[in-house]
């Protein structure tokens, strides 16, 4: 029990050089946590928003019936199809007109969607005169509460407007419009369509999402060839693998941040936290003979220091993850703020999961053992005033 | 006293079954003023609220209702971009990508206050039917609603003048009834009985710009080939600027 009060009592006797270990983890592990969070967010983002905005293959046509679209498209392959609408319109303010994407929100594509239409300010739309912006294309162009005038062309091609009230603004969206569609709510799209009978996309959820890539082709094929034998103009379709295919690179980058950083931190960290404990400990090293004369053997003492180290590690540990977490908390807030490459569009969010927090304590513990023994041995087997 | 009846009774029938329909009206506007088949020269000067100005120029070639091509003369950097309207679809083609695309209706033309359809669709009677038929002292006044099928705004309201047939002005308005943008017809100017000028000013109730579009340099022609409507070779018209 004695032998356990020493690490404390020595954590705090140390102040200075306490202090400057806790620094270094705290800060490797805030990096830590923001690399992980970030990359988890992206390759989230790139593996399964596709999936989720679309099913397995979408078709964008022209208006059609909702009814005559879902009596065409049967298949035993099929879970369900999915109608919405995703039209083109003329946003306008008193300054500037724009052709953006409209897009609404139903009850089902929400559920889907939730993890990535998240307003950097404001909220989701509610009621009928709600919108949410896009900052992707229209950066700064409209305001929390400004009152905006939507038109747009209707199903029987006339002309028709709607007046909307900004009540959020988004960074990124799924890939139901990432970075450019503009959201409003299902009885909103009724109205300016004025019907609620037409839908212009098509997607379909498979049974099996991991069916073979031949059989996913084949009923694509088979619905596109339906489609077109009822001189409905598809302007745009694609198969999901087809789109992971193009980002395949992109996914497996991101995939691999968690490696290349625990990779690059284990000498870089290891090599500093070897440095301290050498300095230190070798000051302290009249300590260290002190407890070789009281008997302590040299894998005692060892241990007695590892475990000093290790209180520090996670100290430094716990604050690193807390500050990671504090910090990503304010950026949530404060995307609207932020200004990113429009390469790839995501606010600065993290999505941290237990396994991660788990692995970044071991990968830091492990990294300290690793690098802290061989020094603390080679000081305490050095023979007393041995300079 | 019967003689007096008579009198009023000859002097209304002829006015109760010669009056003319709102239908009527609206196609003599049309005859009045836009020729069926000719060469043109249309300027568009937005002007924004700051007061800068932006000039574009097309020469058009426009027969019947629904056939009008036009190459754009001004701006330069896009000089010799086509804009076809063939029966229901409106066709876009960019020199500076030389893509052919289809263009929705209310599409905004080239950053001015018109759409497409403004520019392209002349003919307020071959897209709209008249649901209501209004006098004033001077003027019709024709609401318009688009025919079954044809591509138009929610309701147009035109003012049309008794004397000349001529148009004076109208207003845009949503399906949902919101007004989009007003036109005043500033000048018509006949040489003989062909349209030689003619200036029309857009403006919105939302925004603080206009846009004032001018035809001049009216051509009447006898026939335009056929191959000017034909989006294949629209390329080829874009060596007409």
């Amino acid at each position: 029990m004695t032998k356990a009060k020493i690490p404390f009592q020595n954590v705090l006797r140390h102040r200075f050089s306490s202090l400057i270990f806790i620094l270094i983890f705290a800060v490797s592990s805030f990096v830590l946590y923001w690399s992980f969070g970030y990359a988890n967010l992206i390759s989230s983002i790139l593996n399964d928003s596709f999936y989720d905005s679309y099913g397995d293959m979408v078709f964008f046509t022209d208006y059609f019936e909702k009814d005559k679209i879902q009596t065409l498209i049967q298949d035993p392959s099929i879970e369900r199809v999915v109608l919405d609408r995703e039209i083109q319109g003329i946003l306008e303010n008193p300054e500037k007109s724009d052709l953006v994407i409209l897009s609404e929100l139903t009850p089902d594509n929400q559920n889907r969607l939730k993890r990535y239409i998240r307003p950097v300010v404001g909220t989701l739309p509610k009621n009928t005169e709600d919108i949410v912006v896009s900052e992707f294309l229209k950066e700064g162009q409209y305001q929390l509460g400004e009152t905006v005038t939507m038109q747009i062309s209707t199903p029987d091609k006339v002309i028709n407007a709607k007046k909307f009230k900004v009540c959020g603004i988004t960074k990124s969206s799924g890939w139901k419009g990432l970075g450019s569609a503009f959201l409003i709510t299902e009885e909103s799209m009724t109205e300016l369509l004025a019907s609620n009978r037409h839908a212009n996309v098509i997607s379909v959820f498979l049974k099996n999402k991991n069916e073979t890539r031949e059989a996913k082709k084949e009923i694509y094929q088979g619905i596109k060839k339906t489609l077109e034998e009822n001189k409905l103009e598809i302007k745009d379709s694609w198969m999901t693998y087809e789109q992971m295919d193009k980002l395949a690179s992109f996914s497996g980058l991101f995939a691999s941040v968690k490696s290349l950083v625990m990779i690059l931190f284990f000498p870089l960290i290891g090599a500093v936290s070897a440095a301290i404990v050498w300095m230190y400990a070798f000051r302290r090293r009249k300590e260290l003979w002190t407890y070789s004369a009281l008997g302590m053997t040299h894998g005692s003492i060892t241990v007695l220091m590892a475990f000093e180290y290790w209180i520090l590690t996670l100290t430094g540990i716990i604050t690193g993850l807390g500050i990671g977490s504090f910090t990503s908390y304010l950026a949530e807030k404060a995307n609207i703020w932020f200004r990113f490459s429009y390469t790839f569009v995501s606010p600065l969010l993290t999505e941290i999961h237990t396994g991660d927090i788990v692995l970044i304590v071991m990968f830091l513990l492990l990294c300290v053992t690793f690098w802290i023994i061989p020094p603390l041995k080679r000081i305490v087997k050095a023979p007393p005033f041995s300079y | 006293m019967k003689k007096i009846i008579l009198i009023l009774l000859l002097l209304w029938i002829p006015s109760y079954f010669f009056a003319l329909s709102g239908e009527e009206i609206l196609k003599k506007s049309d005859e009045q003023w836009v020729p069926d088949i000719c060469s043109y020269l249309l300027t568009m000067k937005t002007i924004e609220s700051g007061g800068d100005e932006k000039e574009n120029q097309f020469k058009g070639f426009k027969k019947g209702s629904v056939k009008n091509v036009m190459t754009v003369v001004k701006p330069k950097k896009i000089s010799g971009s086509v804009f076809l309207r063939k029966d229901d679809v409106i066709f876009s083609y960019y020199t500076t990508n030389h893509k052919l695309n289809k263009v929705a209706y209310q599409s905004l033309f080239m950053g001015s206050l018109l759409s497409y359809g403004d520019v392209l669709a002349t003919e307020l009677s071959f897209d709209y039917n008249v649901s209501k038929t209004e006098e004033t002292g001077e003027d019709y006044i024709l609401t318009l609603t688009p025919k079954q099928g044809q591509s138009g705004y929610g309701k147009v309201v035109i003012q049309i003048g008794k004397k000349d047939f001529l148009p004076k002005k109208r207003d845009y308005y949503a399906l949902s009834g919101i007004l989009l943008k007003s036109c005043v017809f500033n000048k018509i100017e006949f040489d003989g009985k062909n349209l030689s000028y003619m200036e029309q000013e857009f403006f919105e109730p939302l925004k603080e710009r206009k846009t004032i579009v001018s035809l001049s340099s009216v051509e009447i022609l006898k026939d335009i080939p056929e191959k000017y409507y034909n989006e294949n070779f629209i390329q080829y018209l874009s060596g007409l600027k």
